[in-house]
């Protein structure tokens, strides 16, 4: 045996020790990168050597830098985010619905329904009164301004909804492209052997974007690149990728493939929320809604124009409200210009006001599918309270178990500092045995060298 | 298990936001003084508590179409005790016009009449909130009034007969007033007014009363007392409708308040916990956070 082996041996520990501080370094300096996986080396023997009938060590050598990463957990928080992303966009969208109504306060509807049948009441008691038949008509305004007021807010947060998907589609664009684009890159680099790390992590943390963006299944591919399609329709490989954009049909809002126009079927991910509240839940609401006011509308209508008006001749068959289109609940210009048309005689003398009472008794009548008017729109507010309510129930339940799941990533993945600096000391450590044992194989070589 | 630095900041956060979360919704309700100040604080509570609000906003409604009433029936029985006061004078007048030593006063008597008549008319035209209290539901004229010749009382309004109807509960629409058609019958010369101006006319031209014309006016004064007897029970019903009403609105409040208030003093406690909590987790941050082995190297 050469003493020249121990050179060699002591030479590829200490350039094997010295790139294994690397990787600890690279560790360190990536401790507070959310998105970085830590990396460990992967150290093993030489290949040994047979001389004279034994085998020798050759000392040791890196294999690899391995990144560290649990792919399960990853799928997992991949499918998690999808869910939480729709609960969590929902509830903020159910709560800008939620906050429109005013329930339960003085400036809902219910309670200004409820002023408008009270005014009715009044006015029953003393017909010819002009405060109070002025009253009647104050009562109607708040609730139709508080109606319009309602209408004008569904449609802002419909606006909102439209401009904010547009954002998400071109998001979703720009992320299958950088995905695209990364992932040609790993399949180049590892084609020629080096190493994809950081690269992959790149890809990992887009795909992440994206699973918060929409409905996602992620496939991995033999040479480490992704295979994605959102709504079963393909998304993104590493050769191509496909560009989307947004259409509008018939009230719904959805995503297309520009190039074939197949429609993805989004159901979850925050572009799946803003889908179900803009095409489902608010059109259900609006729908409810019209149907409370369109009843009120005819109810009212039906019964007043029943009764007489306070004119010197007294006259029958007029409307009190004219229309409900487009959200805005109208009285009829006759009655805004003249509080004495309103009809509230039944026999044409000033002082009858039987027809107030019955407009007043519209409040307590089943007039609405077998329902009072306020039943029918407390069920509504009801139905959009349990929808918010759920909402953040299932955000926040979705929230713990992604939380947890980032802990099991972050337990796998993440950097311990701690740990790495024990693994500086100890590369360290091995670092300096290695630069000793060459002292020491010099040393050896120097004696040979003063017995010559 | 493997704890990595970010894990301890991660949980660290989210304990954190939970602590704020909660102090959030504590203090909404201490200040709001109701746990429900949205729907989705509890979508069935809202629902009753808007039902409950209709209900008592019904009530009130009912309350004060009853306050009103009560204000008009008392008025109509000041009415009635008005004609029911001058028809009892009328009636001794006339008794007093069947003794022979009266024989020179019939003229004197026959004012006196006069004078009651014109009380009766005054009554019969008791106004009350621009409203005729005897008038029917015609409100645009004066009900009764005399002719332009003043020999007799007509009928100035096209109608007396019509009823007043109130809501005074959910299933009550109570007739309200009396009307003249039922206090005073048909204005067709038959009728009281005409008939005093006929007693007043034959005792001015020294004419004793008849019989029938003094049983006339009785059944005159029997109807009115009749009719002002049945005003007292309204006026009793009223009162008693009110109370109703009122204890229902004390029941429906005590459910919206079972419903919607918060227990103030456990809501504080549990404030201050969160508080306690949020202030030891701050100082727990301070003391971990920062440290790892690179202190002690």
């Amino acid at each position: 045996m050469a003493i020249s082996r121990l050179f060699d041996i002591s030479r590829r520990s200490m350039e094997t020790y010295q790139r294994s501080m690397d990787v600890s370094s690279n560790n360190i300096a990536n401790a507070a990168n959310p998105d970085y996986r830590r990396q460990r080396v992967i150290l093993s023997s030489e290949h040994t050597e047979q001389f004279a009938g034994i085998t020798w060590g050759a000392g040791v050598k890196m294999d690899d830098i391995e990144r560290v990463r649990n792919a399960l957990t990853e799928t997992q928080i991949t499918s998690n985010n999808q869910k939480h992303a729709f609960n969590e966009r929902s509830a903020v969208l159910l709560s800008q619905v939620e906050d429109v109504f005013s329930e339960p306060s003085d400036l809902g509807i219910s309670n200004l329904m409820g002023q408008f049948f009270s005014s009715w009441s009044e006015l029953s008691a003393n017909p010819t009164s002009s405060a109070l038949r002025s009253n009647v008509v104050y009562s109607a305004q708040n609730l139709s301004t508080k109606v319009e007021d309602i209408n004008e807010s569904f449609q802002i947060i419909k606006n909102s909804i439209y401009y904010e998907f547009n954002d998400k589609v071109r998001e979703v664009n720009s992320t299958l492209s950088s995905i695209q684009s990364v992932n040609r890159q790993i399949s180049e680099a590892l084609a020629i052997g080096h190493n994809a790390n950081d690269l992959m992590d790149k890809r990992d943390n887009f795909v992440d974007d994206l699973s918060k963006l929409t409905n996602i299944t992620v496939n991995y591919d033999a040479d480490q690149t992704v295979n994605i399609s959102i709504g079963g329709v393909f998304a993104v490989n590493k050769g191509s990728y496909t560009e989307f954009e947004m259409s509008t049909t018939e009230g719904k809002i959805a995503m297309v493939s520009a190039e074939s126009g197949k429609e993805v079927s989004l159901n979850s991910g925050e572009m799946g929320a803003l889908v179900d509240v803009f095409s489902k839940k608010l059109p259900d609401y609006q729908q409810k809604l019209d149907s409370v006011i369109s009843q009120l509308m005819t109810s009212v209508n039906d019964i007043h124009s029943s009764g007489y008006n306070l004119e010197s001749t007294p006259q029958t068959g007029f409307n009190f409200f004219d229309s409900y289109e487009n959200g805005k609940l109208k009285i009829t210009d006759e009655i805004l210009n003249d509080n004495n048309k309103i009809a509230i005689s039944s026999d044409g003398t000033s002082g009858n006001g039987d027809i107030a009472i019955k407009l007043f008794e519209i409040g307590d009548d089943k007039v609405l599918d077998g329902s009072k008017l306020v039943d029918v729109y407390s069920t509504l507010i009801s139905e959009v309270g349990s929808q918010k309510q759920s909402a953040d129930r299932l955000a926040e339940a979705g929230s713990l178990v992604l939380q947890q799941l980032n802990n099991q990533k972050d337990s796998y993945s993440a950097v311990s500092v701690d740990e790495e600096m024990l693994n500086v000391i100890k590369y360290q450590k091995a670092y300096e045995a290695s630069a000793k044992l060459i002292r020491m194989a010099d040393e050896m070589l120097d004696t040979l060298m003063t017995l010559v | 298990m493997r704890i990595s630095d970010s894990m301890l900041q991660s949980n660290f956060i989210s304990n954190l936001n939970y602590s704020k979360t909660e102090m959030e919704r504590l203090q909404t309700q201490i200040a709001s003084n109701s746990k429900i100040n949205k729907p989705s604080d509890s979508p069935s509570g809202t629902a009753k508590i808007m039902r409950l609000r209709s209900n008592i906003t019904q009530t009130k409604d009912f309350i004060g179409n009853i306050d009103n009433s009560i204000a008009f029936v008392d008025e109509s029985m000041r009415g009635l005790e008005y004609i029911l006061d001058q028809t009892t004078k009328i009636l001794v007048d006339l008794a007093e016009t069947k003794n022979p030593s009266n024989d020179g006063n019939l003229n004197s008597f026959a004012n006196q009449i006069d004078a009651s008549l014109n009380i009766i008319l005054e009554s019969a035209n008791l106004e009350f909130n621009g409203q005729f209290i005897f008038g029917g539901t015609d409100d645009s004229t004066v009900p009764y009034g005399f002719t332009a010749d003043k020999s007799a009382v007509e009928l100035k309004s096209n109608d007396v007969s019509g009823y007043r109807n109130v809501k005074i509960s959910k299933n009550t629409t109570q007739k309200l007033n009396v009307p003249g058609s039922q206090l005073f019958g048909d204005i067709d010369g038959t009728d009281i007014f005409n008939k005093l101006i006929e007693i007043r006319d034959n005792l001015r031209a020294g004419t004793r009363p008849t019989d029938a014309d003094i049983s006339f006016v009785e059944n005159f004064g029997d109807n009115i007392r009749d009719n002002l007897s049945e005003v007292g029970n309204l006026s009793n019903k009223l009162i008693d409708s009110k109370m109703i009403s009122q204890n229902q609105i004390l029941t429906l409040e005590d459910l919206i308040s079972k419903e919607s208030e918060i227990d103030l003093a456990a809501a504080t406690i549990e404030l201050q916990n969160y508080d306690y909590s949020l202030q030891l987790s701050y100082k727990m941050s301070s003391m971990f956070l920062t440290r790892s082995l690179l202190d002690y190297l």
